[in-house]
C-alpha cells in the first residue's frame, strides 16, 4: 500500500452533556443560588470547552473514542455505522469544521468536503454570483470557476435562469445548480455525507454516477458516509464500520455491509411473533419471517414466512394468506396457501396445521417492506383481528440490479431472462414490423 | 497530478500552524471578494431607497444632533458651523458602529455555511468590515457634497481646507478601520462562547458615543482645563477620538489643536487599535477552533 493520503491516529472526539440544575429548596439557597449565578455560568460555559477531568467526569460523552484508519491514495472508503456512531463528527474533523479533543490527522492533499449541496448559497443573489459565491467556498479559485461555469451550467440545465435570484428557482433547479458545482470541484480528496439522500431518484442516480466517475475516472480518494448499503457496496472497495464512536472493523466493503446488516437486524423490528390468537376454530401460535443465511434480509436470498397454529374444529374455507405491502403502505401482492390447489377448498380437520411461503430470491427491489398475515373463512369472518405483521428492510449487496442506483422507487426488480438479438433475428424483426 | 507537491494539512485539538493559516488566508482572497460582493448585493436587495439608506443613517443622527444639540443646547464645536462640523464626526462614527457591529456578528451570520464547510474564517470579518468600506465611500461622498453646500458658511466661520494636513485624512480612515476590525474581531471572538457580549454591545456604543468627540470637540477634553492631566492623555488611547479630532483638524483648520498633536493623538489611537487588532486576532482564533462546538 502507498504512503497513505489520510492517516487518523488516535482522534477522540468528548461532549459535555447537559445537566440537570439543582432546585433550590429555601429562600436563602434560592438568594445565594441567584447571586453566585454568574460564577457558575461561567464554569459551566468554559467546562464545556475543557475536558481536563475526562477521566472521572460523568457529564462528558465520548462522540469519537481513539479512531485510527489509514486512507490510501486513490481508495474510496465506506464510513458505515449507526446513527450516533460517530460518522458525521469524524467527517467534520476531517473536513477541519472542528477540532478533536485529542489525536492528530494528517491529510495530503485539498480536501474538499461535501456535508450538503449548497453551502452558502444565498436566495437573493442569481444563479451565477451564487455559483461563484458557492464555488469559492468550497475552495475553487476564480480562475477555477470560470473556466468550469459554461460546464456547471450545463449540467445543471439551468441556463436560461443563470441570471435570476435562486429564490425565484424551484426545489429541482436550486439542487440540481448546486449539486452541479460540488460535482465539478477537482480535489485530491472528497469528503461526502449522505448528500445523495437529497432530490428525487433521478437526481440521486446522476450524483452516484457522478461520484462513480469521480472516483474511478479522476482517480481522486473518496471518503463516503451512507445508510445505503447499496451505495456503500458498489462505490467502495473497502469500508469503516463504526459503532459507538469506536472502529468496529476495517475490511472489503461487501462484508462490511453484511456486518453492519446484522447489526442493525435488532433496529429492524419484530420479525418473530408468538402468541396466541384466533377464534373457537382456529388458533394461530406462532408465526416469523426468516432471513438469509447471513442472518440479514437481502434481495437475492429467498424470504420464507412460517405460519403455525391450531385448528380446533373442523374448518372449510380456510384462508391463510400474506399479503406483501410497500414502505409507502401500499398493497403490491397477495398470496394465500392454497392459490395453487384446484377448487374447491379442502376441509382442514382439527389439528396442529403450518404453512410455509417461500419469495423466491430477486423478486423484490431493495427497500422498506410489511409482511402480513391474513387468516379468516372465505366469504365468512376474519379469524385473527390482530395485525400480524413483519416490516423489513431489504438491502441489495449481491443481488441482481446492483450496478443500478435504484433511488428506491420501484418494488419489483424480478430475475426476468434478457438476452441480445441475433443479427439475423433483427433483420426479420424489421421486416415484419 | 503528482506535478506539484500536494500541501500537507496536520490537524490536531489546537488547529493548525500559524504559518499555513496565514497561507490559506491569502489562497482564500477570491472566496473574500465574492462575500464582500455577496455583502453588497443582498443588504439592500429588495428596498426602494436601496443604497440610499447608505446615506440617510448618517444625514438624520446630524439632524438631530444638530437641532438639540447645535441649536437647543448651543453646545460649543470650535466655531464651526455645527451641521457640517458633526457630520464629519458622525459619519466616521457610523462606518465604526456598522463596522464592529458586522463584523462581530459575522460568525453567527454565518453559522450555517460554518458548520459544513472549511475556510480561513478570518475571511468572515475582513469581508464584512470591507463590505462596510463602501458605505463609508458614499458617506464621504456625502459629506463632500455637505461642504460645498456650506461653503459659503464655512467661509463666514473662517473655515476651509488644510491642505498641508491632507495626510491626517488617510491616516484618520486607517487608524479607524484597523480599530473597527480589532474590535469587530474582539466581539466575534468572545460572543462564541459567551453572549453576554452581543447584549453587551448596545451598551459599549452608547457609551463608546460619549467618549468620543462626536457631539462636543475634543477640544473640550484636551485644551481647557476640563479633564485632569493623565485622564486627558488616556482619552485618546480611544482610537476613535484621534480620528474624528485629525478629520476636523484637516477639514475644518479651525487651530484649536495644533497638527504635532493631532499626529500624536492620531499615534496613540493607532497604538491601541494595533494592540487590539492583535489580541483580536488572537481571540478569534481562538474562538473559531470552537465556533462549531459551542455555538
Amino acid at each position: 500500500m502507498a504512503a497513505p493520503i489520510i492517516k487518523v491516529e488516535n482522534i477522540s472526539k468528548l461532549y459535555r452533556l447537559g445537566k440537570k440544575d439543582e432546585r433550590a429548596t429555601t429562600l436563602i439557597q434560592a438568594v445565594s443560588r441567584f447571586a453566585s449565578a454568574p460564577v457558575r455560568n461561567f464554569r459551566q460555559l468554559r467546562s464545556l470547552t475543557h475536558f481536563d477531568d475526562a477521566a472521572n467526569a460523568t457529564d462528558i460523552l465520548w462522540a469519537l473514542r481513539d479512531v485510527y484508519f489509514d486512507v490510501a491514495p486513490g481508495e474510496v472508503v465506506g464510513l458505515i455505522g449507526r446513527n450516533g456512531a460517530g460518522k458525521s463528527t469524524l467527517l467534520k474533523i476531517l473536513s477541519r469544521i472542528m477540532p478533536p479533543t485529542r489525536g492528530r490527522v494528517e491529510i495530503h492533499g485539498r480536501l474538499a468536503s461535501l456535508l450538503e449541496v449548497g453551502t452558502g448559497f444565498h436566495p437573493e443573489l442569481s444563479g451565477r454570483d451564487n455559483v461563484f459565491l458557492n464555488g469559492a467556498i468550497l475552495g475553487m479559485t476564480r480562475r477555477e470557476i470560470v473556466s468550469k461555469f459554461d460546464e456547471i451550467v450545463a449540467f445543471a440545465e439551468i441556463e436560461k435562469f443563470i441570471d435570476t435570484p435562486v429564490k425565484r428557482y424551484s426545489s429541482g433547479m436550486y439542487v440540481r445548480l448546486a449539486f452541479a458545482v460540488a460535482a465539478h470541484l477537482e480535489p485530491e480528496i472528497l469528503v461526502v455525507d449522505e448528500v445523495l439522500a437529497v432530490g428525487d431518484a433521478a437526481f440521486q442516480q446522476k450524483c452516484l454516477g457522478k461520484m462513480h466517475s469521480v472516483s474511478t475516472e479522476g482517480g481522486r480518494t473518496v471518503l463516503f458516509v451512507s445508510h445505503s448499503m447499496q451505495a456503500v457496496t458498489t462505490l467502495c472497495s473497502r469500508a469503516i464500520l463504526m459503532e459507538g464512536g469506536k472502529v468496529l472493523a476495517t475490511g472489503q466493503a461487501q462484508e462490511m455491509a453484511s456486518r453492519y446488516l446484522q447489526m442493525m437486524e435488532g433496529a429492524h423490528g419484530e420479525t418473530v411473533w408468538q402468541g396466541d390468537a384466533g377464534d373457537d376454530s382456529f388458533r394461530l401460535k406462532f408465526a416469523r419471517l426468516v432471513p438469509g443465511a447471513q442472518g440479514v434480509f437481502t434481495t437475492d436470498e429467498p424470504l420464507r414466512l412460517q405460519i403455525v397454529g391450531e385448528v380446533l374444529e373442523p374448518l372449510l374455507g380456510l384462508i391463510c394468506a400474506i399479503e406483501v405491502y410497500s414502505g409507502h403502505r401500499q398493497l403490491l401482492a397477495y398470496s394465500a396457501h392454497d392459490d395453487n390447489l384446484p377448487p374447491p377448498s379442502p376441509v382442514i380437520p382439527p389439528g396442529p396445521c403450518a404453512w410455509e411461503l417461500t419469495i423466491p430470491g430477486d423478486t423484490l427491489a431493495a427497500g422498506s417492506y410489511e409482511f402480513r398475515v391474513d387468516l379468516g373463512v372465505h366469504n365468512s369472518k376474519k379469524l385473527v383481528n390482530e395485525k400480524i405483521s413483519f416490516p423489513v428492510t431489504l438491502e441489495n449487496i449481491n443481488g441482481i440490479g446492483r450496478r443500478y442506483q435504484s433511488g428506491w422507487t420501484h418494488c419489483f426488480r424480478p430475475n426476468w431472462p434478457w438476452r441480445k438479438m441475433s443479427p439475423t433475428e433483427v433483420a426479420q424483426v424489421i421486416k415484419h414490423g | 497530478m503528482n506535478n506539484p507537491p500536494l500541501p500537507v494539512i496536520v490537524i490536531t485539538p489546537r488547529g493548525m500552524t500559524s504559518l499555513g493559516e496565514w497561507r490559506e488566508l491569502w489562497a482564500a482572497r477570491d472566496l473574500w471578494w465574492f462575500l464582500v460582493r455577496r455583502d453588497l448585493k443582498t443588504r439592500y436587495a429588495q428596498s426602494v431607497l436601496g443604497l440610499g439608506w447608505a446615506v440617510v443613517q448618517p444625514l438624520f443622527t446630524t439632524l438631530i444632533l444638530t437641532l438639540i444639540f447645535g441649536k437647543l443646547m448651543k453646545a460649543p464645536s470650535d466655531g464651526v458651523p455645527y451641521a457640517v462640523w458633526s457630520l464629519a464626526a458622525v459619519v466616521l462614527w457610523t462606518f465604526f458602529q456598522t463596522a464592529v457591529n458586522e463584523a462581530g456578528n459575522c460568525l453567527a451570520a454565518n453559522m450555517g455555511v460554518i458548520t459544513k464547510v472549511y475556510f480561513p474564517r478570518l475571511i468572515l470579518p475582513l469581508a464584512a468590515v470591507a463590505g462596510k468600506i463602501f458605505d463609508l465611500i458614499i458617506m464621504v461622498g456625502l459629506l463632500g457634497i455637505a461642504l460645498v453646500v456650506s461653503h459659503a458658511e464655512l467661509v463666514e466661520a473662517n473655515c476651509h481646507l488644510q491642505l498641508a494636513a491632507w495626510w491626517e485624512i488617510p491616516a484618520a480612515l486607517a487608524v479607524m478601520i484597523i480599530a473597527s476590525l480589532a474590535a469587530g474581531l474582539w466581539l466575534a471572538g468572545l460572543s462564541v462562547q459567551y453572549r453576554d457580549v452581543r447584549v453587551a454591545q448596545g451598551l459599549i456604543f452608547t457609551v463608546g458615543m460619549y467618549v468620543t468627540p462626536v457631539i462636543y470637540p475634543s477640544s473640550k477634553v484636551y485644551l481647557q482645563n476640563t479633564v485632569p492631566a493623565p485622564w486627558r492623555e488616556l482619552y485618546f488611547a480611544n482610537p476613535m477620538a484621534g480620528a474624528i479630532e485629525a478629520l476636523r483638524g484637516a477639514l475644518f483648520s479651525h487651530n484649536t489643536t495644533s497638527l504635532r498633536h493631532v499626529a500624536i493623538h492620531l499615534a496613540m489611537g493607532g497604538f491601541v487599535a494595533i494592540v487590539g487588532l492583535v489580541g483580536g486576532l488572537w481571540c478569534f482564533r481562538r474562538a473559531e477552533n470552537l465556533v462549531a462546538d459551542v455555538a
